[in-house]
Parts: C-alpha cells; structure tokens; sequence
C-alpha cells in the first residue's frame, strides 16, 4: 500500500510539475501586467502541435526545443501587436481579448490539423518502466519531472538573480515604482510575456504522450492552471510551484482513495485556500484593486 | 506515433469533393414539393447522416462509403423495382440537436423514402426518434448502447451493429474460458454505455465465478489514466477490463503500456476497431469483441473486402483495409434493398414486414437475423486479438480473429430484453399501416 502512495505522489509530481510550468507564466503575467491571459491553454496547445507536427522529421526531442522556440515568438507577437494597445484600459477587456483569442486559436487548430486527437507516443528510449528496486515508474514520467524542474530552475535564477529578472519581480510588487526608477517596463511586458508563453508552448509539448493532442486541450488545462494560480497566490513564482505540486498530488491521491471525487477534489482545496487565506499560500494582498 | 498531416488533409477535402457531388446531384430535385412523384418512377431516394466533421469522422466516411458500394452495385444491375438509388449524405457530428436537424431536413425538404446511418448512440437514438415520429423507415448502421433496440426501440427503426450485451458476452466467455482468471478489475467510462457493457461482462464472470475486485469510473474524455493503473497494479488482478470507446480507450490503452502492466495482468474489453488501433498504434493489446474485420475468412467477407479494396483503395494510404464500419454501411443498404425488392414496394409497411424475423448471410459464419421484436440484427460476434509488432504490414494486422459467438448464444433472450427495460415495439397501425 505504502508503495503504491509513493507511485501515486511520484505521478502527481509529473502532473504538478505541468502544471506550474503554466501556472508560472500565468502568475507573472498577471502579476506584472494585470492581464488574466485566457488564450494561456491555447499557446500550450499549439506547443503540442508543434510537435506533432515536427516530430516525422525532426524526431522527439529537436521537437521539444521547437515547441517553446514557435509558442514564444508567438506570444512576443500576440503581446506586441494585440495586447499593448489596451494596456491603459480595464483589465477586463484584456480578459474579452484573450478569451476571444482562445476561442479563435482553437478553431483554427481545427481547421489545420483537423478534429480527430493526433496519436503520439513517448519516444523508443523515455517509453517504458524503470524499476527503483520493486517500484516501476514510467520512464516519461520522470522525464517530464527532470525537464520541467531543471526548467523552473532556470527561471527562477533568472528572476532572482540577473538585473532584468529582479526588475521583472520588483515589477509585480509596484510597477509604478519600476517605472519611475527610469525602467522601460513595456519592453518588460514584452520579454515577460514571450517567456510565459514558452513556458506554456514547452508544457503543451512535454504534455503531449500523456494526455494526448486534441483541439480542446487548451480548455482543458486552463482551469487547473488558474486554480494553481490562486491557490499559489497570484503574481507568486513560489505559490505557482507549490500549488501545481500540491494540485498534481492531490489528483493522483483522490483517483487512490475516492476516485468519485477526484474531478471535485481540486476545487474543494481550492475553496479552503480562498476561506483560510484568501490571497493565496504566497500571495500579495490586494493585487488587483491596485 | 504523429499521423501525416498531409494524410488527413487529402482525406478531409476527398470528403468535401464527395459531399459536394452528392449536393449538387441532388440539387435540381430538392425543391419537388410532391411526395407522390417520389413513389413513382423517379430513384428511390435515402437520406444518409454519417459523422462527417468531428472526432468520428474517418468511421462516418468509411460507413457512407460502404453505403455507397451497395447503392453502385444495385445501380449497376439496373437499380431495385427498375428504379436507380439516390443517397444524400448529411454530415451530423456527435451532436444529438444537429442529427435532428438534418433527420427532418432530409425527411421534409429532400423527401427521402428512408433514412439511414449514424454512428453515436446519442445521434442514433435522436434520429430513432425523428423518424418514428414522421413514420418513416430508419436503418441504423452504428451505435453499441443496448437502449437503441431496448428502452428506445421504434417499430420504425432497425440496427445492424452488435448491441454492447452480445459484445460484452462473448469477450467475457472467451476470457473467462481461456484465461480463466481470478479476479478482474473494471476501468469503466461513466456514462450509459460504460455501465451497461461492465454490467454484461460481469454476468458472464459470475457465471465463471470470476470475482470483480473494484471498479473505477472515469469521466469521458479522461485523457490521463495513470492513477487509475497504478492503482490496479496494486491490487493486481488478473484481467483489467477497459469499458472504453474512442479517444478514452485509444489513451487507456496506450498508459497500460507505458506503465508496463503487461507483465503482470491481461487486458480485454467489450468494443474496439480500426479506429481505435490506429490511435493505439505500436501500444496495442488485449482481447476485444469486434462486429466485423477485413480478415474474416468466409467467402462473403473476402468478396466484400477485395470489392472495397477495388473501389476505394487507389484514395488511400498503401497500408489501408476496410474497416467494420465500410462492413455496416454495406450490410445495411445491401438488405434494405433486398427488403424493398421482395416486397416489390418503397412503402415503409411493405418493407418493415419484408425486414422482420428475416434470415439472411450476413457475411460471417452462421446466419444473421432481423428480430422481429426488437429488430436487432442478431449475428455472430467476433473475438479478436489486438497486436502491432514488427511483422505488422497493413491494417489486416491490427487484430488476429481468436474465434466467434453465435448471435444465439450472445444475445439477451426477450425475458432478459425486458429484464433490461426493453420497450415493445409499437403496433403496425400507429405507424399508418
């Protein structure tokens, strides 16, 4: 029994680990920006796609390079040419235009790469079992753990120690500050929304062996997402981590013990946050009505 | 492994060229407000709904093309009653309210004489429905959900595919004898069909004494099974059985797999395809029922198949076969034209009697049947092997055969029938005749 718990939490951690990688991009967004990015399920889904697409040709891993490479130029673009202009309105209508923008990408998603979900297995080498002693855990499993932790390293090194990440965080805390100091924080916006996007791009593709390549995907991760957002506390590297992580194990634990709940689960933790803590586990007060 | 886009794309636009055709055909007499000129001499005319867009639009083609061959086949012979078969094909994806739709459009503005296909249980029923109501013959292709001639039958309404209770009690006879299994583990899909084809199984295990050791219900559309199968290789049964169609079972399937419970349990379950081992690819595994598969030895079935081969295969990738799908669509006109030809009439009464309790080849090892009480057609049903491996050369391998049950022993009897809410037909005269 106690085994099985350790391969429940070992699977939640892969699926958390997804999960903060697009948390992670959410929250800074939304801390930096005050922009509730809608169209983030939609940049993981083309991130899936991309590798569809690239993968006859170029195998599994050139394609998991490409994935983040294509989703973040697409973010830098989206961000340039649709997002800045509204800036200086209501945060609402950012919400109206990236929601629009899910609904238009996954439509075109139909259009390109048709409705049927694209079959995609892990590649020859990560598919499989490794045994740790008796316990079998899948070998893509604990790959898309290393990758996603190795990458969240790197994200956190680089808003918590070059220049330009600490600006970026010092941004979420008091933009108007950042600004005054002489920053040029729409070029921030920009960078912070290119990588987000990435990060969103590199999750659809790790994503894609395991919960399979459909149109709908987006839609189908962005609630989880948002959760992971508010249950870490909005505009928190740290809170995106520890809420994908606690989100990923309390699935696999739930379909262990009350398989009935585990669609209801995730949000009944979420309820306990908002009741007990209602900024979120790492959050800053108030981060909106600033 | 990733499908060619370019594949997909040539197949979509060879549809759109299809379904353009058929419009256009039909085009000059779609306003003809005149049911009566439709009796005459003109062509017998059937509306066909097939999933044309959607996640089952490869099996609504391969149905409509099955369709298709048979209506060519009696055109080339001079047609049935000396009139020629016109088919328009709507395209209705998984959605009961647009199945509807194009039910009453074909019925209302082309004036059909029959409707026919659909592949949804949800589709299926809904356009039951329709027809019952305006009282014309429908002639369902797919849909596995015992409803569909239990506690939705029409008098109106015929179904050619397997009901889920034949297919789940011949894979469970056939585990239950060869692999005789302790103990089984259901993962089952949480709505109707999903309930009802565990239901099935386990009587059949019963009777085995076969002991189920849990059951996981799963919401459609799950994508990651992982909990789930780490789960049961805790409890290690001897047999997981995957009541899972479509996408659910493609992603089950392709997990057990990747967690490698291979080694330590069998896996089998009630319904699969070609559709589905294409998602499934190099994953494949277990024993699964099956209505139909280009490898069935009899002489109808090897006609059949080099006739589809003829007439579709220079359309489609090397490796293609047709599936159980292209089977229904030709079964299905083929014995509605029969019916219309031996009752010398297109009148819906004529044919509903031609139909009823008659025996016919369809295509497998013994005779099929059109029930009189419920009109199912009761028919062998195929238990078959899944495989992919390095000998695998074309769709034919997706499956070896291991062996057959006779629609007498796979069948629900009518006290059964009942025992699982099934409705008696309505009398021929609330139908007009």
């Amino acid at each position: 029994m106690a085994f099985t718990i350790l391969q429940q939490v070992v699977n939640g951690v892969a699926l958390g680990m997804l999960l903060a990688l697009m948390a992670v991009g959410l929250t800074v967004v939304l801390g930096l920006m005050r922009v509730i990015n809608m169209a983030h399920g939609a940049l993981y889904t083309l991130g899936a796609y991309t590798v569809v697409t690239t993968f006859d040709r170029w195998g599994f891993l050139p394609s998991l390079l490409a994935a983040p490479i294509a989703v973040g130029v697409i973010g830098l673009v989206l961000e340039g040419v649709l997002i800045r202009p509204i800036y200086q309105r209501d945060p609402l209508h950012t919400l109206l235009l990236t929601f629009g923008l899910a609904l238009i990408a996954e439509d075109l998603v139909r259009i390109v790469w048709g409705d049927a979900p694209y079959p995609m297995s892990p590649p020859e080498l990560l598919s499989g079992i490794l045994l740790l002693g008796d316990l079998p855990f899948s070998k893509y499993r604990l790959f898309v753990i290393v990758v996603s932790a190795a990458l969240m390293l790197l994200t956190w090194m680089f808003l918590a120690r070059t220049q330009l990440g600490r600006t970026v965080l010092a941004g979420t805390f008091d933009r108007e500050m950042v600004r005054v100091l002489g920053i040029r924080i729409n070029l921030l916006f920009t960078l912070v929304f290119g990588l987000g996007a990435a990060l969103a791009g590199l999750a659809g593709a790790l994503a894609s062996p395991i919960r399979g390549v459909f149109p709908g995907m987006g839609s189908s991760i962005i609630m989880p997402s948002f959760v992971v957002v508010i249950i870490g506390g909005m505009g928190s590297f740290g809170g995106a981590l520890i809420g994908g992580l606690s989100v990923g194990i309390i699935i696999s634990l739930a379909v262990e013990f009350f398989p009935a709940a585990s669609d209801v689960v995730v949000f009944v933790l979420l309820a306990l946050v908002l009741l007990v803590r209602p900024r979120g586990l790492f959050g800053v007060e108030g981060l909106l009505s600033r | 492994m990733a499908k060619k886009k370019s594949g997909s794309l040539s197949r979509r636009e060879f549809v759109k060229v299809l379904g353009g055709g058929v419009i256009a055909a039909a085009g000059p007499t779609i306003f003809v407000p005149s049911r009566a000129w439709a009796q005459g001499t003109g062509p017998i005319r059937i509306g066909n709904i097939e999933p044309l867009s959607g996640p089952y639009a490869d099996s609504g083609l391969d149905e409509m093309e099955g369709a298709q061959l048979a209506n060519e086949d009696w055109n080339a012979k001079g047609g049935v009653l000396g009139r020629k078969i016109e088919m328009i094909t709507e395209d209705a994806p998984s959605n009961p309210g647009i199945g509807v739709q194009k039910a009453k459009k074909l019925v209302e503005r082309d004036q059909v004489d029959f409707l026919t296909g659909t592949l949804t249980s949800s589709v299926t029923v809904a356009v039951s429905d329709v027809a019952a109501t305006a009282k014309v013959l429908f002639m369902a292709f797919g849909s596995h959900a015992d409803d569909t001639t239990g506690s939705r039958s029409h008098r109106t309404t015929f179904r050619t595919t397997n009901q889920n209770y034949a297919l789940s009690t011949a894979t469970a006879t056939w585990v239950a004898k060869n692999w005789k299994p302790k103990q089984v583990y259901h993962l089952t899909a949480d709505y109707v069909w999903g309930h009802s084809a565990r239901a099935s199984m386990n009587r059949i295990f019963e009777r085995f004494g076969v002991k189920e050791a849990g059951n996981d219900l799963f919401p459609l559309g799950t994508s990651d099974f992982s909990s789930y199968l780490i789960k049961v290789r805790g409890v290690k049964p001897d047999v997981l059985v995957v009541n899972a169609y479509g996408a659910d079972q493609i992603n089950c399937v392709k997990q057990f797999k990747e967690f490698g419970l291979g080694s330590n349990m069998q896996l089998c379950g009630p319904l699969s395809g070609t559709p589905m081992m294409k998602g499934i690819g190099t994953a494949a595994t277990g024993v699964w029922g099956l209505s139909w598969h280009s490898t069935v030895d009899t002489p109808g079935s090897k006609k059949l198949r080099d006739a589809l081969m003829k007439r579709y295969a220079s359309s489609k990738k090397p490796e293609w076969r047709p599936s159980y799908r292209h089977y229904l669509g030709y079964v299905t006109h083929q014995q509605l034209l029969e019916a219309i030809a031996r009752a010398k009439s297109t009148n819906k009464c004529a044919v509903i009697k031609a139909l009823e309790g008659h025996k016919f080849d369809g295509l497998k090892w013994t005779q099929s049947q059109w029930r009189a009480w419920d009109h199912q057609n009761v028919q062998d049903v195929i238990v078959a092997k899944a495989k992919r491996d390095a000998s695998w050369k074309s769709e034919d391998d997706y499956f070896e055969i291991l062996g057959h049950l006779s629609g007498a022993e796979a069948y629900p009897d009518e006290a059964m029938w009942k025992q699982m809410g099934g409705r008696p037909l309505e009398p021929m005269s609330e139908i007009g005749c």
